[in-house]
């Protein structure tokens, strides 16, 4: 059989067919166990990540009541690679839009074709159970839910803040941030940031060839941010901003005996929901640029004004300390020195507060520099100075508060070296400077220091840094808050200063009647700060009861003329309300509503 | 009927029933449901397949009944009845995947080049047999060549590419019989060690810490397969042809291994943007795109790599299977994924001995065959499954381009299950008759 002669082809066969076997082996390894390219290649396309969004941390009153707080949008988003012929008109009733606008929209989004887009922002909330049982109809659409921020209260703004979506420079500074996160941009929610912020979380999933998530393999779950307590009274603060409609100025209470901030009003003020959801940046430009009276500004924090004749408390407490007066020292009322009011003659310390009279206060600046050593007037002065900004800032006046909050001015309280800037030659002296015994001149304070200088009398000489946030979900608030500062003027020497103030409101020739309120001992100063751009601003400063005080509160209302007329009633509304939940005299409260202290344009 | 089972070869059948057992397995893995309770259904494709399973058997049952002289006397009519189909199909069947390839009854597909491969087996089978003394003449050689390509013309009208490919196993019938030289094998030769050379120019393998460019590997397959060739000589030939064999063996490992680094050298001189550059790049699967053209084999070697050493289990792919979906044609072509994905290199490795096992096998009772009939279709046989276990496994494997054929034994699909399975049992009954035949 001539086969036969091929017998020993049937071995190049096996050669082939083994090789094949061996090649494919090696391959195998290759692909399976030597090179980890294509279990790499794998987890990419088989394994997906989602994020989960934590709930940011809510804020609340310091009785509970929601000020922050999140709440549920629908956004309608769009692919429009997948979209297919659909009831145009149903949707558009649907989601409150004009037809032509719909498909103008639409077609915007067409530019990239395959991407998902957002459509609409806030689908309205009554369609929305609607069009949930709807969907089906419209291919390449979906409804996505996002929570954004809602503030019920509808009030303090200036305090809470808002928050936004981060953009490329916030990412680029802060990589915990992604696109879509939201961030504060002022107030609480962005000082207390990382507490509100929470973590999010991260699932891991396997999915199909189609992108379908199939099988949650790995989670690390979002942790929700911490909520807050705020020491804010919803109540007050809303009553405050009520008061304060059609005004200028700021309002701030705090309780002295914790160093908590009730209220802070800044006049005019906004709604915070005004920046949230999709009108958020509209309504921002509105506030912030084309509103000519700033009311994003927030005045009782940034406003740097002098404090007027409430600081005669300071000043008096200083020379006294520093022995250049006593209690019943008395000093002739020179309106030679000083503009000064028509009042009975001064018997003492207290009586010159009662009364605010302005030679006093400058009669025991000027004994300040002159009992100091020195060769002549000059450099008793720059010692005289240099004690007296020393005492002046133990009140609080002037140097860091380190409130909880993310931007406030510190202010200014004069001293040496900013009057030789001013006089180059150093040839100043007291005389040069002695407005500063009555809170005029050089010296610039904010207000939440003049609320704070209302605590110290209150307390009779110590204090504790104002603040914002009472309690952290979770944690404790920043030690230095529960930390007691004291003045240089040693406690025994206040309660003097206390009476006087009770007199400045309950004393027949006191300068703020106006503040006072049935069954309350109230104690209180005025203060007319001289303005040279237009009228005086009306400054009042009060704590009440007299003993063991709940309540310490300045306002200062600018171009509003004298401090008993409108600052003292303001500050006893407040007071009343916040300690009797009740206003006996309506009409002090309709005449202090209906003012409308905003100065004309010229 | 008594004979038959005292005669027939156990080990065969063996294999037989493992390699569709595993395959109903991985069918049933790739289409698990867990939502799905009943484990036997003819919804599911498993339960399709086990039914197929059954019918196969039967008709197994039944050529083992039939006379084997039977069989043999009709090879022309059998041929003719295929060829017949295979003209039919062009006119009334169905398209599937861009070829007229099914008569389709509901849910069930019949294709006719299934059968075509077998009467196709038969019929040159017989040719040879018949014209034993006068093959070298051209008048048998156009004859035997017209047997193979009438069929191959109609099945690429369909067109069929992987059906073509498999009657191109003829080739190592032909081979065998003498019919034609080594010129084509030589040939074979270059064209397997050009491409693998140009697939393996720019790939390094990290071997334990040891970074190997690739070629040096080829390098290294090469001798080792001229060393297992050298064995086969030193068990075939006579001492005194020994010498001349291992110097052409020699010579041709040394050439093929030059070969390596030239195809490398001259394939860069192409400019790199060259139109024929870049398509014989596609083609060969140096250009990746992984989206488009290259997206099958991407998913299926993803699959493949995820499997590592182990494997993940029994149903418990997360890429090759119904679930997720990752690979194209899961229970059919790349049926391979599963296997690798859920056993690893192990299970797969195991699956290529036993190919290899059934291949060497059928090889072995073919030259036991006494007659020549017996052996060249064993022969036939054999080249089917090992060309089908090439480009199956080479398509998985990214070292042959995608070409729709199935994994004998293995792929869902009734046709090709019930086709294999007449196949295998012609040779059963082939070989348990060998011994009362007399040629």
């Amino acid at each position: 059989m001539p086969n036969k002669s091929f017998e020993s082809r049937r071995t190049v066969i096996l050669v082939i067919v083994l090789s094949i076997g061996i090649i494919f082996t090696l391959r195998l390894l290759f692909v399976q166990v030597l090179n980890s390219k294509w279990s790499d290649e794998s987890l990419k396309i088989s394994e997906t990540k989602r994020i989960v969004e934590p709930e940011r941390g809510l804020i609340f009153d310091r009785k509970g009541k929601l000020l922050a707080a999140n709440k549920t949008i629908y956004e309608l988003k769009l692919t429009p690679s997948k979209i297919n012929d659909f009831d145009t008109t149903a949707l558009c009733q649907l989601i409150n839009i004009e037809k032509d606008s719909l498909i103008r929209k639409i077609n915007r989004l067409k530019r990239y074709w395959r991407l998902k887009q957002i459509l609409v922002k806030t689908v309205p909330e009554k369609n929305i159970a609607k069009l949930t049982s709807l969907m089906f109809k419209f291919d390449g659409f979906e409804l996505v839910e996002k929570s954004i921020r809602n503030y019920p209260e509808s009030t303090a703004g200036h305090l809470l803040g808002y928050v936004r979506e981060v953009d490329g420079d916030i990412i680029k500074k802060k990589p915990y941030y992604r696109g879509g996160d939201r961030i504060g941009i002022s107030g609480l929610e962005k000082y207390y940031e990382d507490e509100l912020r929470g973590r999010r979380g991260n699932n891991q999933f396997l999915r199909d060839a189609y992108g379908n998530l199939k099988q949650l393999t790995a989670s690390d779950t979002a942790k929700s941010g911490n909520n807050l307590w705020s020491s804010i009274d919803a109540e007050l603060q809303k009553y405050g901003e009520r008061l304060m409609q059609n005004k200028l100025g700021s309002v701030i209470a705090i309780e002295p005996a914790t160093g908590e901030i009730l209220a802070m009003v800044s006049s005019p003020n906004f709604d915070p929901n005004l920046l949230t959801g999709d009108t958020m940046s509209r309504n921002w430009r509105r506030l912030f640029l084309n509103d000519s009276l700033k009311p994003l500004f927030n005045r009782g924090f940034s406003s740097r004004n002098s404090p007027g004749s409430v600081f005669k408390m300071v000043q008096g407490l200083t020379a006294w300390e520093l022995g250049v007066i006593d209690e019943d020292t008395k000093i002739y009322c020179d309106k030679n020195l000083v503009g000064c009011h028509g009042h009975s003659t001064v018997q003492g310390l207290a009586d010159a507060i009662k009364v605010s009279c302005n030679p006093y206060f400058y009669e025991t600046f000027k004994r300040i520099s002159t009992s100091q050593e020195g060769e002549n007037n000059f450099e008793k002065s720059r010692k005289g100075i240099k004690l007296w900004n020393e005492y002046v800032k133990s009140f609080g006046l002037g140097v860091n508060l380190e409130l909880d909050f993310p931007n406030y001015s510190i202010g200014n309280i004069p001293s040496i070296a900013t009057y030789d800037k001013i006089y180059p030659n150093k040839k100043w002296n007291y005389r040069t400077c002695n407005s500063l015994a009555i809170g005029q001149g050089e010296m610039l304070v904010t207000l939440y220091q003049i609320a704070n200088l209302s605590c110290i009398i209150a307390n009779r000489g110590h204090y504790y840094y104002p603040h914002l946030i009472r309690k952290v979900e979770g944690g404790e608030i920043d030690p230095k808050y529960k930390e007691k500062h004291y003045t240089k003027v040693s406690k025994d020497k206040f309660n003097l200063i206390v009476d006087a103030m009770q007199q400045v409101v309950e004393g027949s020739g006191g300068t703020a009647s106006g503040a006072r309120i049935e069954g309350v001992e109230i104690c209180g100063k005025t203060g007319t700060v001289e303005n040279s751009r237009g009228k005086d601003h009306s400054v009042f400063i009060a704590f009440a009861p007299k003993d063991n005080p709940k309540i310490a509160i300045a306002v200062y209302i600018e171009n509003a003329g004298y401090g008993g007329t409108w600052a003292a009633p303001v500050a006893s509304l407040m007071t009343e309300k916040y300690l009797t939940d009740t206003i006996k005299s309506s009409w002090k409260e309709e005449r202090i509503l209906n003012a409308n202290l905003i100065p004309k344009k010229k | 009927m008594k004979n038959v089972l005292k005669n027939i070869d156990i080990q065969l059948l063996g294999i037989y029933f493992i390699l569709v057992i595993l395959g109903i397995l991985s069918i049933y893995s790739t289409t698990f449901d867990e939502n799905y309770s009943s484990i036997f259904s003819l919804n599911k494709s498993y339960g399709k397949q086990i039914m197929w399973f059954g019918i196969s058997m039967g008709i197994g049952v039944f050529i083992l009944l039939l006379d084997i002289e039977f069989i043999k006397k009709y090879s022309e009519v059998f041929y003719g009845f295929t060829t017949l189909l295979l003209i039919l199909v062009l006119l009334i069947g169905t398209e599937r995947n861009g070829a007229k390839a099914w008569f389709g009854f509901g849910s069930v597909g019949i294709q006719p080049a299934e059968f075509a491969k077998i009467s196709v087996s038969l019929m040159v089978a017989k040719f040879i047999a018949n014209t034993n003394t006068s093959l070298l003449r051209l008048q048998s050689r156009i004859w035997l060549g017209a047997i193979v390509f009438i069929p191959i013309f109609l099945i690429l009208q369909q067109p069929d590419l992987g059906t073509v490919l498999v009657f191109l196993g003829f080739i190592l019938v032909l081979y065998r019989e003498g019919i034609i030289g080594n010129v084509l094998l030589y040939g074979l030769l270059i064209l397997v060690v050009s491409v693998l050379a140009l697939i393996l120019k720019d790939t390094y393998n990290n071997i334990f810490g040891l970074v190997i460019h690739a070629h040096y590997i080829l390098g290294f397959t090469l001798i080792l397969i001229a060393i297992l060739v050298t064995m086969g000589v030193n068990v075939t030939t006579y001492k005194r042809y020994r010498k001349a064999k291992y110097i052409r063996i020699v010579l041709i490992t040394l050439v093929a291994i030059l070969m390596v680094p030239t195809m490398k050298y001259v394939f860069e001189k192409i400019p790199e943007n060259h139109y024929q550059r870049v398509r014989i790049e596609i083609i060969l699967g140096l250009k990746e795109d992984a989206r488009g053209v290259g997206y099958n084999s991407h998913q299926a070697l993803s699959a493949v790599g995820s499997g590592k050493f182990l494997g993940k289990g029994f149903k418990n792919a997360t890429l090759a299977n119904d679930t997720y979906s990752q690979v194209p044609e899961q229970s059919t072509d790349f049926i391979f994924c599963t296997v690798a994905e859920e056993w690893g290199f192990l299970g797969g490795f195991i699956l290529f001995s036993l190919y290899m096992l059934l291949i060497i096998k059928i090889i072995a009772i073919a030259e036991r065959q006494r007659s020549t009939f017996g052996r060249v279709f064993c022969y036939s046989i054999s080249s089917i499954f090992f060309i089908h276990f090439a480009i199956n496994i080479g398509m998985v494997l990214g070292l042959a381009p995608i070409i729709g054929i199935p994994l004998p034994f293995f792929s869902y699909g009734g046709s090709s299950l019930l086709s294999f399975s007449i196949m295998m049992f012609l040779v059963l009954k082939l070989d348990s008759d060998r011994l009362t035949t007399f040629r």
